[in-house]
């Protein structure tokens, strides 16, 4: 319901508005780009990471064997 | 309701015509930028959670660090991923109010440049008023967001 309302509201506002009336000042406007900067880095790191996840695990996996194995050399 | 606009623009014809006595139309009008362009960002300094904008910039900004340098279980990586986002939503979401308020000094001055002071102007360089204006403005900021660190 309150999404309704928000929705209703900004289009209320937002129909009637010539393209003047969507300036935003340039000044916090560079505060507001680099806010949705930040989200897409968020957004391609953890896309990035959750992808390359397996891959790391599988490296980490191998590693582990090769150590375990060299450390069983050792001691025989 | 023009009256009503005629009225509001009435402070600014006043203080147009006090400047007008010393400084050309371009100074008059660069000057406008500079003040519309300080105004914006003391607004936004005024009505933003700055404390906090800093404070979530830095947190978001370590929490991608620590995402990016992640080398273990899925769990964790999980995590890291809800709080780097979480984050940077918050940040997200406590500038854009503010910034949406910020730009009404601007839209103020630029509003009644384009209806009173442009028409004026005639068909010389200052019919193209926006560009220096907004030039000002720009650099107003940005000067002001710079010295004050504003976040």
């Amino acid at each position: 319901m309150r999404l309704v309302t928000a929705l209703l509201a900004a289009l209320a506002v937002g129909l009637p508005a010539s393209q003047a009336f969507a300036y935003i000042g340039p000044g916090a406007g560079i505060t507001l780009i680099g806010s949705v900067l930040g989200l897409a880095a968020a957004l391609i790191l953890a896309l990035g990471m959750t992808v390359a996840w397996p891959l790391r695990a599988w490296r980490r996996q191998r590693r582990a064997r090769a150590t375990a194995g060299r450390d069983a050399g050792a001691a025989e | 309701m023009s009256e009503t606009l005629a009225m509001a623009a009435l402070p600014f014809a006043l203080a147009d015509a006090a400047m007008a006595l010393a400084l050309p139309g371009l100074a008059r009008l660069l000057l406008w930028g500079v003040v519309a362009g300080a105004a914006s960002m003391l607004l936004y300094r005024a009505v933003s959670p700055q404390r906090r904008l800093a404070r979530t910039r830095r947190a978001a900004a370590a929490a991608r660090r620590r995402l990016a340098g992640h080398d273990g279980d899925a769990a964790t990586l999980g995590r890291l991923v809800r709080r780097s986002l979480g984050l940077s939503l918050t940040h997200l979401r406590l500038a854009i109010g503010p910034t949406m308020l910020a730009g009404l000094p601007v839209l103020a001055v630029a509003a009644w440049i384009g209806q009173a002071y442009a028409p004026a102007a005639g068909a010389g360089f200052l019919a193209h008023w926006a560009w220096p204006f907004f030039g000002a403005v720009l650099a107003a900021s940005l000067a002001l967001k710079s010295a004050l660190r504003i976040a």
